[in-house]
Formats: structure tokens, C-alpha cells, sequence
């Protein structure tokens, strides 16, 4: 199979962290850690490093094992259950991201449009990208990439001239525990699903450097405490709480020299594609997982992969009627669950391949 | 091969188009909002771009916009009356100004802002304005000489008059919510009046000949304590506000000197707030610009005269801008220059104590002083004045 470049996979990584941003991270971020939100995305940007290390250290440990061969290298069969454990997190936030993407677009662009008609929309593409596999979906990645660096450029050149700096002043006004929730909603959302890319072996990425991904999860991060400060500097703490989405009523506030105005739908396509991309990896990750662990051939896996997006797009309309009921799911259960799911058993991996390096070793 | 062409004819039948997907002709564009109280509620009027007539009613003689209104007791039912009037959709994606009554303003600007923000359709870019004495529905249907929809020229009308005189403020919708609920703020709002005869400036005929017999006019600054209107200051209230605010493009004023009167510009002028203490508040205007005009005998081409004009145009700026703070302080208790809101970013422990009684207690009693710094860097394309080089 045709490895994919160190730049490809850099673009996953950007996308994935900054995917959850919209209507997922941001808005509880700003609901609990108000004007001092911004603060929170550089605790979150610090903290973030310790679950990256053990990304990264897991990627290292082998060159051609993913992480689900990873598992069942360490725990032997426990690590097949591990795997298909695994792939309840992995579901479940893709579902939420899923969710998240077709109920911007609903009630933003198309309100008149049934919800199940614009999740068909995202399901085809989703399942093309799946099918061609996962060459397909870090190229696709990385075109949007370029483009989207583009929109945020211009975001920032259109917006800047209405922050006024006062209304992310005073600092340090909300308490240390709302500053820290605040961060692990960063965390929980933007940085650990970074955990879905180590689906990828080592060896299939070409010329792969940590470094490399450092720096992208540095910037990618830094993208987002902008947007959180050019939010807040733009609005004020009280209007950014009252929009549903402020990130995209922002957008409409946009005009370049008095001229390119109303482009905010043209805009807010960077946080579609982001969470498309995500939710795409999401999926390649479960695809994958179920047709080593079962050992499926080329063509049941095809019936896996169809019968996956099947039950994203079934479970899509039955699970939170509100915004409101989805976040405060997301401010509670969802951290949990995401910790345990993408940081907790991350570590026991970790420990798990220190404990097999040291039992190698001495078995000789 | 046979599943791409099969995926192909999947992907045309859904992604041709969706729900949403409306024609241009059958959709009524709303360019422009007038809220009014009436005994039972609303009523909302809704000036309509009649698009296709736009193009050719100069020949036609009919009228390019058109004004459909709606009464309920809310907001909500106003607007579905006017859609059983309305032959076509309404479109709420291109509205450029709302007009609110006094009444509106004096009840509460936020019994009304629920219904303009939370629908998804309009931008919230628009500008909002208070009709002054008017009915804001008359304020839509008087027809401008200059400008083909009346919204256009209302929205015309406030860009040019704060980007030349800053006499006027230039308050879109967002601003106006955003400052209302901040803390520490209080916002402002323009006033529009009609000049002339409401149901003749209502007529095409208005805009036929060369001196229109009702024309639309911005009145003075409507001034908030949160979303409550308080009282009008007048257009060199509304011009100190924006100095004061640092949201002054140009300035245009005459001052005296000399038993005369000396025009100047400026297109710099910055104001620096300062908290000193929890009781004193310092403003800095820093500045320069250049002579517009001189009507008596005024030697331009001497330093000290120069100096002499500086100093007079920094003692009639003091006594404008102390004039106004003390009509802010003492009759309309408005914080529109965000006293509060420094004080809060100063001393955000003492500011929750304050806050409750800000504008009735605190606010009045805060010694605020003003020093100018104001320079003369031109005398336009004169050297001297004429009077002068007559003499």
C-alpha cells in the first residue's frame, strides 16, 4: 500500500484538534471559563503535552503495528476486547461530532431541510472516502488544508479591526476550578481524539518526525485560543454566551476593505470539513479495528464499512433533542467518558508496553 | 466502474438543491424594519424591495419599494400578518435598518431584541435607529431623492454624516445588544425625524422635483440607560460622545477666535481614559488638524497666533466635552462612555458593590476631568486668512 506523507498526516492532526471547536468545545469552554477562556486554551496547550508524549510514545513503539496490533501484542487477548472497548469511545464521540456538524448546517443554513436529508448529504462522502481508504482521506486532508489556511488568514485580517482588547479584561476573575474545567473540555475535545491517528503505523507514514507534529499541534492549538480571543474581543463575554454559535456570527461581522462582506457561509465551510474529516478518521479507525480484529476480507469489510456509516446516520436523529441537553452531556458524561476512554487507557497501554520492553528484556 | 456511475447518479439527486432552495422572483426581500407600540402590542411595517420593478420605475412611474404592515401582540404575530398580506416569502437575509419608536425604546429595547437576533436569517449587521416624534413606520415609506430604497438612504445617511461630522453615531444592531449587556455600558442609539409632510414625502412625486417637500433628517442621539431610552442630547452631544468613545473618522466644528468664528477639521482626534482612583476618572484628547475656515482678520502665517488659536480651540473643546459629561452625569445618569466598564477592568472587587447603584449613585458623583492636547498642522490651501492680506 502507498504510504502517505509526514505532511498529509500533519494535516489530520490539525484537523482533528481543531474540529471540535465548533459547537462542541467553544462554547461550553466560554460558558464556564467566561473571560478567562483564553487562559484556559494555554493551560489546555500545556497539559495537552502529556497525552501527546503518550500518543507519540505509543506510535514509536512500533514501526508497523497500529494500535489495535498494539494492543493485542501487549495484553494478548484481552487487548481484542481492549480494541472492540475501544470502539465504543470512538463511536460515541464521532456520533457527537456527527451530530454537531448536521445541526450547525440545520439550523444556521438550511432550517427547512430535514436533518436526515443533509446526514445522507455527509454519509456518501464519507462512505466514498472510507472505500477508497485511507490514502484518499490524508490527500483530501491535505488539499483542505492549504484552503483552509487560506480562510483563516483572511478571518483574522476581516475580524481583527472590531476586537476590542477590554472585553477580555479583567483577567483571572473566574475561579482556578472554572479555569481547569475549561482546559479539559480543550483537552477532552480538541487534543485527545488525536488518539484516533494511531490507526496509522508508523511505517505507513513517510518519513515520519514527532517534531514535525509538535509543531503542527502547537499551531493548531494557538489557532484556537485566537479564535476564542477574537470571539470574546469582538463580542464581550455576555453576547458571545448568549449566540448558540458566536465563532460563526463572528463570521458575519467580517468585512475586508468595506467590500467582501457576506461571505460567512463561504467561511464557516473550515469547520465543516474539519469535523467531516474528523468524523472521517473516527470512522477509518472503527472500520479498521473491526476488520482486523475479525479478520474480515476485502469485500465484508466493505459490508462493515457501509453498515457503520448505516448506524451513524440511524442514531444521529434519536440522541439529543436540544443544543442545550448535548452540551451539558458535553460539560459532564462526555469528559468523563472521553478521559477514560482517550487518556486513562492510553496510560495502561503505555504501562503496558514498559511492563512487555522490561519482560523482553529480561526472558532474554 | 458501474458503482461510480451508480454513486454518480445517487450524488445528482442529492445534491441538486435542497429544502431551502427558493427563486429570487418569489422571494420579498425586507430591506428595512419599523417597530411601533399600539394598545395591543406591535405593529411592525416592512419596507419590501419590488426588485423587478427597481430596474424600470424611473420610466414606469411605479414605486421600487413597497411597505406592508402588520400588527399582534408580539412581535411574532405582527410578522404573520403581514405574510398572509405578502404575495411572496419573506426574506429577512438583506435588512440594512430597523426603526424603533420612542415607545419601544422607552419600554425596554429588549422586548424586541429576542425576536431580531435569534432568527438565523438576518445578519444582525444592520443598523438600528429611534424615530423621533415620529411613528417609525412613517420613517420607511418617505422616498429619497438620492438613493432608490429608503432603507439605502437612511443607512447612506448615517455612514456619511459619521464618517464627515461625527455628529451621528454609527450604531449597528450587535454593538447596541453587545454594550446594553455589558457591564458598565450604556449604549446610544441616532434618532431620525421627517422634515416636511409625512404623506408627501411618501409619494414618488416627492423625489421629482429639486426640492423635495419631506425629506428624512438625523435628529438628535437617543442616549440608554441599558436598553431604556433616557433622553436626546444634541447633535454636538452626540459629537462629543463619539470623541470621548474614540469613534470620531472626521470632526468638523467651529470654535471662536478673536470675535470670530475659526472652522477646523480633524481626522485624529484619540481620547485616553485613566482611572485614577474609584472616584476620579481623567480623559486625554489628543489630536490634530487643520483651519477650514477664518472669517475675520487672523494672521495664520504667525506662530504665536497659531499657539493663540490652539489654546482657544483647547479651551472651547474642554468646555463642549465637560458640557456634555455633566448632561450624562447629572440629567440622563447614562454611562455611554464606559466609565463603568474601566472601572470594572480597574477594580473588578469594588465594581460588584457598585455595580446595582452605578448610574444613580456613583456614576453622578465622579469627578471627571478633561485636558486637550489638540495641535494646528494646516491651513488648508491658504497660507493666511483673506481679510488679513486685504488689510
Amino acid at each position: 500500500m502507498k504510504k502517505i506523507s509526514s505532511m498529509e498526516y500533519n494535516s489530520l492532526v490539525w484537523f482533528i484538534i481543531r474540529a471540535g471547536y465548533l459547537g462542541i468545545s467553544l462554547s461550553n469552554l466560554i460558558m464556564i471559563s467566561q473571560r478567562d477562556s483564553w487562559l484556559s486554551g494555554i493551560i489546555a496547550m500545556i497539559l495537552g503535552f502529556i497525552p501527546l508524549g503518550i500518543f507519540v510514545y505509543l506510535r514509536n513503539y512500533s514501526d508497523n503495528m497500529n494500535i489495535c496490533d498494539l494492543n493485542e501484542h501487549i495484553f494478548g487477548k484481552f487487548g481484542k476486547f481492549l480494541n472492540l472497548f475501544l470502539l465504543i469511545g470512538v463511536f460515541m464521540f464521532i456520533q457527537i461530532a456527527f451530530l454537531d456538524m448536521v445541526r450547525f448546517i440545520n439550523s444556521q443554513f438550511l432550517y427547512s431541510t430535514s436533518s436526515i436529508l443533509i446526514s445522507i448529504v455527509f454519509i456518501v462522502p464519507l462512505l466514498y472516502g472510507l472505500l477508497k481508504g485511507l490514502n484518499a482521506i490524508s490527500r483530501t486532508s491535505l488539499i483542505m488544508f492549504y484552503l483552509i489556511i487560506l480562510t483563516i488568514i483572511f478571518i483574522i485580517l476581516g475580524v481583527i479591526n472590531g476586537v476590542d482588547i477590554d472585553n477580555l479584561r479583567p483577567a483571572f476573575l473566574t475561579s482556578p476550578g472554572n479555569i481547569i474545567h475549561g482546559s479539559l473540555i480543550l483537552i477532552a475535545y480538541n487534543i485527545l481524539p488525536l488518539f484516533f491517528l494511531l490507526i496509522i503505523p508508523k511505517a505507513k507514514i513517510e518519513n515520519y518526525k514527532p517534531k514535525r507534529t509538535l509543531i503542527f499541534y502547537v499551531l493548531a492549538i494557538v489557532s484556537l485560543i485566537n479564535a476564542v480571543f477574537l470571539t470574546i474581543g469582538s463580542f464581550g463575554i455576555e453576547l458571545s454566551l448568549l449566540f448558540e454559535y458566536p465563532e460563526f456570527h463572528l463570521l458575519k461581522k467580517l468585512s475586508v476593505g468595506e467590500f467582501i462582506d457576506r461571505i460567512e457561509s463561504l467561511l464557516s465551510m473550515e469547520w465543516i470539513i474539519a469535523l467531516f474529516i474528523l468524523v472521517m478518521v473516527g470512522l477509518y479507525f472503527i472500520t479498521t479495528t473491526i476488520k482486523q480484529t475479525f479478520k474480515l476480507n476485502e469485500k465484508t469489510n466493505k459490508v462493515g464499512i457501509f453498515l457503520t456509516c448505516l448506524l451513524l446516520l440511524i442514531i444521529n436523529p434519536l440522541v439529543f433533542n436540544t443544543k442545550n441537553s448535548l452540551d451539558e452531556f458535553l460539560r459532564g458524561p462526555m469528559l468523563i467518558i472521553m478521559f477514560f476512554f482517550f487518556f486513562i487507557l492510553p496510560i495502561c497501554m503505555l504501562i503496558g508496553c514498559k511492563l512487555k520492553r522490561i519482560y523482553d528484556k529480561n526472558s532474554g | 466502474m458501474k458503482n461510480k456511475i451508480i454513486l454518480l447518479f445517487i450524488c445528482l439527486f442529492l445534491l441538486c438543491g435542497c429544502n431551502n432552495y427558493r427563486e429570487l422572483n418569489d422571494l420579498a426581500i425586507i430591506t428595512g424594519i419599523a417597530i411601533d407600540k399600539t394598545d395591543n402590542g406591535y405593529e411592525m411595517n416592512f419596507l419590501i424591495a419590488n426588485s423587478p420593478k427597481a430596474q424600470t420605475s424611473s420610466k414606469e412611474g411605479e414605486a421600487k419599494t413597497t411597505v406592508y404592515a402588520g400588527t399582534g401582540k408580539s412581535l411574532t404575530e405582527a410578522v404573520k400578518s403581514i405574510a398572509t398580506e405578502s404575495p411572496k416569502q419573506l426574506y429577512f437575509g438583506h435588512i440594512k435598518v430597523v426603526v424603533i419608536s420612542e415607545d419601544i425604546a422607552k419600554d425596554g429595547v429588549f422586548k424586541v431584541a429576542d425576536w431580531l437576533i435569534r432568527n438565523t436569517e438576518m445578519r444582525k449587521q444592520f443598523y438600528l435607529l429611534q424615530a423621533k416624534g415620529e411613528k417609525a413606520g412613517d420613517i420607511l415609506k418617505v422616498v429619497s431623492p438620492l438613493e432608490s430604497f429608503p432603507s439605502q438612504s437612511i443607512a447612506t445617511l448615517i455612514e456619511s454624516n459619521h464618517n464627515t461630522q461625527s455628529l451621528s453615531i454609527d450604531t449597528n444592531y450587535t454593538t447596541f445588544v453587545s454594550r446594553a449587556l455589558e457591564t458598565g455600558y450604556d449604549p446610544v442609539l441616532p434618532s431620525i425625524l421627517i422634515e416636511g409632510k409625512v404623506k408627501k414625502g411618501t409619494s414618488e412625486k416627492n423625489i421629482e422635483t429639486t426640492e423635495p417637500e419631506a425629506y428624512l433628517k438625523l435628529s438628535d442621539i437617543a442616549l440608554f440607560k441599558k436598553d431604556k431610552f433616557v433622553g436626546y442630547i444634541d447633535e454636538r452631544g452626540g459629537q462629543a460622545i463619539n470623541v470621548l468613545n474614540n469613534e470620531v473618522n472626521e470632526l468638523r466644528f467651529d470654535f471662536e477666535y478673536n470675535d470670530g468664528l475659526v472652522g477646523f477639521s480633524s481626522a485624529n482626534m484619540k481620547t485616553k481614559m485613566s482611572i485614577k482612583d474609584i472616584n476620579t476618572v481623567e480623559l486625554k484628547v489628543n489630536g490634530s488638524g487643520h483651519i477650514l475656515g477664518v472669517d475675520n482678520k487672523v494672521d495664520l502665517t504667525n506662530t504665536k497666533v497659531i499657539k493663540e488659536i490652539e489654546a482657544a480651540l483647547e479651551k472651547h473643546m474642554e468646555k463642549e466635552l465637560n458640557k456634555t459629561i455633566e448632561k450624562l452625569q447629572n440629567k440622563f445618569k447614562s454611562d455611554v462612555l464606559g466609565i463603568g466598564k474601566q472601572m470594572f477592568i480597574k477594580y473588578p472587587d469594588k465594581w460588584e458593590k457598585m455595580k446595582d447603584e452605578w448610574n444613580d449613585k456613583y456614576f453622578p458623583k465622579l469627578k471627571i476631568t478633561i485636558k486637550t492636547n489638540i495641535t494646528i498642522d494646516g491651513s488648508g490651501s491658504l497660507k493666511n486668512s483673506i481679510e488679513e492680506v486685504q488689510s
